[in-house]
């Protein structure tokens, strides 16, 4: 319909300006040609006709511009309207993804926020039982090897020591007791050496004696028969001095045997004493030197040990203050828990003014005393900043804490 | 018999860190996890010390604190507030409710014990 106006109104006017164009042209060329009065008239009538449809063409030309007119005016004010109600509604689409979002972002920050406080508590157990296990560790070490720490060690050596030397010098005691020994088996030299002495005299008696004898023998053959009973005496006698001189002998040899035994006994016992002496000193030495490689030993272990629980000790506590920095997650989860209540408010504000709409109403939002009481829930430092536009900020978990005594 | 402490506090690991360090040092503790939670548990026991989050569900920590003032047997019982909050205003009214100390967090763990120890020792 609209198309069959539009040609109507562009082909009206050109049609009539045609003829009217070609009736002016008949008109010149009949005067030029000397023209003949009726085909004037005639040129003149259907010049007035296209006159005519011209007129009537723009008539009906400007009434159709003047719907066209309105119709485009009540198309911009249905634009306008259309943009009135948009304004009044905001953009399109957006409060139902509002509505249906929100909720979406709530359960996921509060995913988010379980899983990490999850998580933290977690790491602190397991933190705390390394903690444990650590100190079980440091006072179990401590229980094992207390007799080899510090002082213990070395009372333990001095007292190995102690104990060692007392046997050096049981030893000591045996060498002069021994020493004493033989200085009372040289004594018995002496005695042995006057044994032989008076061997000698018994000999020396016995010779003088066979000599006695033999006088006496002669002096009983001189006598004849009445000398004969002294004679038998004098053989006793003789026979008697020289079983003296076979004893004296006797005693002499064995005196000597004894002697040499006695020297054997004394040379061997003198070796002997030089090399227990000897061995004792060895001895002595090798106990010290034990003893000092034990105490070095001793030493070394003992600081391994003192080592090994210092170091148990300050990873435990390593840990224990470790564990204060995980006091973030306490920040994080309040921050989050904030921005989750947020998102659950405005939902829930969003519901509101879609059911006031439904129900007629013109439902609007105090954006600024929305954000005021927004900002009211805020209780660190950063979200006070981050509200007001500030740079977004960390506040450090080394901060000194503060207290405060009412 | 060893000290009891209370801890207060919607985040579990918050109690739970708390909860280990004054253990250590020699305490018994009680943990909360919010003022209901709390004054349940407040039932017929000797506490010495309480320690408090300010911002909980149920029962923050301001109104639990007018609650345990209101018990005769733990109406003098020392109380320590322990928050992430800086307001000047929410200090005050933790002060006018009886509270003696506010520690802000993070908190650190030799404050913590000096804070404990200064109203029970272990």
């Amino acid at each position: 319909m609209r198309a069959n106006t539009d040609v109507w109104l562009w082909m009206s006017p050109l049609a009539s300006g045609g003829a009217g164009v070609a009736a002016l042209l008949w008109v010149s060329w009949l005067s030029g040609a000397g023209g003949q009065t009726i085909f004037a008239e005639v040129a003149i009538a259907v010049a007035v006709f296209a006159a005519l449809c011209a007129w009537g063409s723009a008539h009906r030309q400007r009434a159709a511009l003047r719907q066209l007119m309105r119709q485009a005016g009540a198309e911009l004010e249905q634009a306008y309207q259309a943009l009135q109600q948009q304004k009044l509604s905001g953009i399109v689409g957006l409060e139902q993804i509002c509505d249906q979002a929100a909720p979406i972002w709530v359960k996921q920050i509060e995913t988010a926020r379980g899983h990490t406080e999850d998580s933290i508590v977690e790491i602190v157990t397991r933190f705390n039982a390394i903690v444990e296990r650590l100190r079980a560790s440091v006072i179990a070490s401590q229980q094992t090897t207390g007799n080899l720490d510090g002082d213990s060690v070395v009372s333990v050596l001095s007292s190995s020591e102690a104990d060692l030397v007392g046997v050096n010098r049981a030893m000591d005691a045996a060498l002069r007791k021994r020493a004493e020994m033989v200085q009372d088996v040289q004594k018995l030299i002496v005695y042995t050496t006057e044994l032989k002495g008076m061997a000698a005299e018994v000999a020396e008696v016995a010779a003088r004696t066979n000599l006695l004898a033999l006088n006496a023998a002669i002096e009983a053959a001189r006598a004849g028969d009445t000398g004969r009973g002294f004679a038998v005496v004098a053989d006793e006698v003789r026979k008697l001095s020289t079983l003296s001189s076979d004893t004296g002998k006797k005693m002499a040899e064995k005196v000597n045997v004894i002697n040499s035994s006695i020297t054997a006994v004394i040379g061997a016992a003198e070796k002997f004493g030089e090399e227990d002496t000897r061995s004792v000193e060895e001895a002595e030495k090798i106990i010290r030197k034990v003893l000092s490689n034990f105490g070095a030993v001793a030493s070394g272990l003992s600081a391994s040990t003192e080592m090994l629980r210092q170091e148990s000790e300050g990873i435990r506590k390593e840990i224990s203050d470790t564990l204060v920095y995980l006091q973030f997650q306490d920040r994080v989860s309040q921050i989050l828990a904030h921005v989750r209540d947020n998102l659950g408010g405005l939902h829930n504000q969003l519901q509101l003014c879609s059911a006031e709409r439904n129900s007629g109403g013109e439902p609007a939002i105090d954006a600024k005393s929305w954000l005021s009481e927004m900002a009211r829930g805020y209780t660190t430092t950063e979200q006070r900043s981050n509200h007001s536009g500030g740079e977004v900020g960390v506040t450090p978990e080394s901060a000194a804490t503060e207290i405060s005594f009412f | 018999m060893d000290k009891t402490i209370m801890i207060v506090d919607d985040s579990a690991s918050v109690r739970q860190l708390a909860s280990i360090l004054l253990h250590v040092a020699g305490y018994d503790v009680i943990e909360c996890c919010d003022g209901n939670d709390a004054l349940s548990k407040l039932n017929g026991k000797k506490v010495h010390l309480i320690i408090s989050d300010v911002n909980m569900p149920n029962m923050g920590g301001i109104s639990f604190v007018q609650a345990v003032r209101n018990l005769p047997e733990h109406k003098f019982c020392p109380i320590v507030m322990l928050s992430v909050g800086c307001l000047s205003s929410a200090r005050e009214q933790a002060r006018e409710a009886g509270v003696k100390a506010w520690i802000t967090k993070p908190f650190d763990k030799q404050q913590l014990l000096d804070v404990a120890s200064h109203f029970a020792l272990p």
